[in-house]
């Protein structure tokens, strides 16, 4: 065996000092679990939130009617109303066109933009569900199921993870509407729009974990909606799908560039919440920092105690002709043994952490999050992240003590003058 | 001349300057075993770090085997401390935890020479400093005179040009100190091992071929004894 005598020296090291070993091997091991954990539960959390209020919620991307520039709209209102009335409007009035037209040439429009992976068109207006005496504002959505669940992913609120077949008098609600009403499936409700009221069945309650969605909405087939808020055959609006989240931006501002129409993406929906997690982001990478920074300063004080223990020991090294980049060896190998298995110890001890969070999530607010409960996932990054980091800390603590160690003059230290 | 040392002069600085080896010049031969003997505080042992490389002169220079030591640089240093030098100090200087075998062994293996080979060379030597039965201890699980006899093993595993031995006796009691010695004229004349051995008690230098005396940072005297007269016996088992 050729085993570099450094390798034997800065095992024998270890064995020696067991305390202190394994306090350098535990210290390291809770900075690597808090280095991977922050960062994961952050962006778990995040995470679903994004999924639950984009993928579940919302499209990527939905194109409005044209909306009304000022000019037109001034024009517009002295058409109708005169000169002499046009001050006592604001542009609040006629914000756009209530519906959208031409949407069949539209949404062909958007299914060849590349980027858009299907289009669908729904109608989405304001009326009154009750029953008995029980009065709930709420948002009717009018989808050809098949056709909306290809853009937005509702399947998986409701039971058996499909949207049901809807016909021209069946609703869908949410949870805590039916709980607020007090209704099962396959009873009934009243429907009232400005046009119409109609008596509805109750075709399938579901679950989207998004308080608003659950208490104030309700599905309904598209033909159903046109019918009761008097659209003929127009539309509200045309949700798109993208490839993936991150192309939204791009693909709407190209969808902007060929319509007169409005068209907004997600992340123009949810600036407040990418706002806060871009915040979040920097005040997890800066304590991340911080966390890495004491660790190494403890790190490093350790490991020059380690050190300075054995002085004379390395001194005895050098005289019998070690060479200082021997002595750095040593340390360093002792260096790497105990990230390994400091690194190793503290992702285990996360995974564990993670593992037991899975069975047993947190629950938070869902009226504040939309989500009820979460759990921090593994995130590949943040291994690596913090891996890296605290191999960096241990080779700077090892070649800080070793810098100094091999300076010495082991004549100096061996006669201790 | 395995070893020459020519105006040597060491001054150390500080609050009170100090002048403490004043002008020496020494040769030695190969398989010579020169004592050198004065008081304490004479610089015997400032002589031997200059010699041994580990401390620096204010003036001359030395030469082992016609190379300026303290000329060398860095790399060339460690090697030569490492394969030409044996030392054995005044304390003794084995690393507490490794085993006397270990420890033996580890010049050998600085000069990367395999585990085996390390290991068959130190078992060789502690055999002949006899110690066979406790090449498996630690140094704290040995007597004084035991650890200088590894350390002495230890100085020779590379098999140096000159083993400098600074007071390899010291706190040693009589009997063990003259097993030491005998062990080192042993050595010498078997081996052909070059020493030079600092002591200050005169009873060790009767293994010894040749005897400096020093005073002050001078050397007084210098003599050879006559083989014949040596009194060098066999070496006792401490
Ligand atoms: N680094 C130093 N700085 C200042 N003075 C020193 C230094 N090292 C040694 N000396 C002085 O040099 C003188 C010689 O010391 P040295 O150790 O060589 O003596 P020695 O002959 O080996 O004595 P002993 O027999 O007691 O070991 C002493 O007076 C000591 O005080
Ligand atoms: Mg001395």
């Amino acid at each position: 065996m050729r085993l570099p005598y450094e390798l034997h020296l800065a095992h024998r090291n270890l064995a020696r000092h067991p305390g202190h070993t394994a306090a350098m091997i535990g210290g390291l091991g809770l900075a690597v679990l808090v280095m991977v954990y922050i960062p994961s539960t952050m962006s778990s959390f995040y995470n679903d939130l994004i999924d639950r209020s984009i993928e579940q919620n919302s499209a990527h991307i939905t194109i409005w009617p044209m909306e009304k520039s000022r000019g037109q709209m001034d024009h517009a209102l002295r058409n109708r109303y005169g000169h002499s009335t046009v001050l006592a409007f604001t542009d609040r009035t006629f914000p756009r066109h209530r519906n959208l037209t031409g949407r069949h040439a539209l949404s062909a429009q958007a299914s060849k933009t590349s980027g858009v992976v299907s289009v669908a068109s729904f109608v989405k207006e304001d009326a009154t569900i009750s029953r008995g005496n029980v009065n709930l504002g709420a948002v009717i959505e009018g989808i050809e199921p098949k056709q909306y669940s290809r853009v937005v992913n509702i399947a998986g609120h409701f039971p058996q993870k499909r949207i049901p077949k809807l016909g021209p008098s069946d609703i869908a609600i949410g949870f805590r509407m039916a709980e607020k009403l007090g209704i099962h499936t396959g009873e009934h409700i009243h429907v009232a729009t400005p046009k119409t009221r109609r008596l509805m069945r109750v075709k399938a309650i579901f679950r989207s974990g998004y308080y608003d969605k659950d208490m104030h909405h309700g599905f309904v087939a598209l033909r159903t909606a046109q019918r009761m808020f008097g659209m003929g055959n127009e539309v509200s609006a045309l949700a798109v799908r993208c490839r993936n989240l991150e192309e939204a931006g791009t693909v709407s501002s190209t969808l902007e560039g060929r319509m007169p129409n409005k068209v907004r993406n997600w992340m123009d929906d949810n600036a407040s919440l990418l706002a806060e997690i871009a915040t979040v982001n920097r005040v997890t990478l800066f304590i991340n920092v911080l966390v890495a920074m004491v660790a190494s300063v403890g790190m490093a004080n350790v490991f020059s105690m380690f050190v300075f223990n054995r002085q004379k020991e390395l001194a005895i090294l050098r005289a019998v002709g070690a060479s200082r980049a021997s002595l750095k060896m040593i340390l360093l190998l002792e260096a790497m043994f105990i990230w390994v298995v400091g690194t190793i110890i503290g992702c285990t001890l996360v995974l564990g952490v993670m593992a037991y969070e899975q069975e047993h999530p947190y629950t938070v607010s869902e009226e504040t999050y939309g989500i009820g409960s979460y759990a921090t996932h593994p995130v590949p990054e943040a291994f690596v992240v913090a891996c890296a980091l605290a191999a960096v800390m241990m080779v700077g603590s090892a070649l800080w003590s070793g810098r100094r160690a091999a300076k010495l003059n082991p004549a100096e230290v061996i006669f201790g003058r | 001349m395995l070893l020459k040392v020519e105006n040597l002069d060491k001054h150390f600085g500080g609050d009170v300057p100090l002048h403490i080896l004043r002008d020496i010049n020494l040769e030695l031969a190969e398989r010579e075993f020169l004592a050198m003997i004065g008081p304490s505080g004479a610089g015997k042992t400032t002589l031997l770090n200059i010699i041994s490389t580990l401390d620096a002169p204010t003036g001359g220079r030395v030469l082992i085997k016609n190379v300026d030591v303290h000329r060398l640089d860095q790399h060339a240093l460690n090697r030569f401390r490492n394969r030409r030098l044996g030392f054995v100090f005044q304390d003794d200087l084995l690393l507490p935890h490794l085993t006397a075998l270990e420890n033996v062994a580890l010049p050998a293996r600085i000069s990367r020479r395999s585990t085996r080979q390390a290991s068959r060379r130190a078992e060789e030597l502690l055999e002949q400093v006899g110690l066979n039965d406790r090449m498996k201890h630690k140094p704290g699980q040995l007597s004084g005179g035991q650890r200088q006899r590894v350390n002495l093993a230890r100085a020779l595993v590379n098999e140096p040009a000159l083993l400098l031995a600074d007071e390899p006796t010291a706190r040693l009691d009589q009997a063990t100190s003259q097993g030491i010695v005998q062990l080192l004229g042993e050595l010498n004349e078997q081996l052909g091992v070059t020493i030079l051995m600092v002591t200050h008690e005169r009873e060790l230098t009767n293994c010894a071929g040749r005897v400096v005396e020093f005073l002050d940072g001078r050397i007084v005297s210098d003599r050879s004894t006559d083989p014949g007269r040596r009194t060098c016996t066999k070496p006792l088992d401490t």
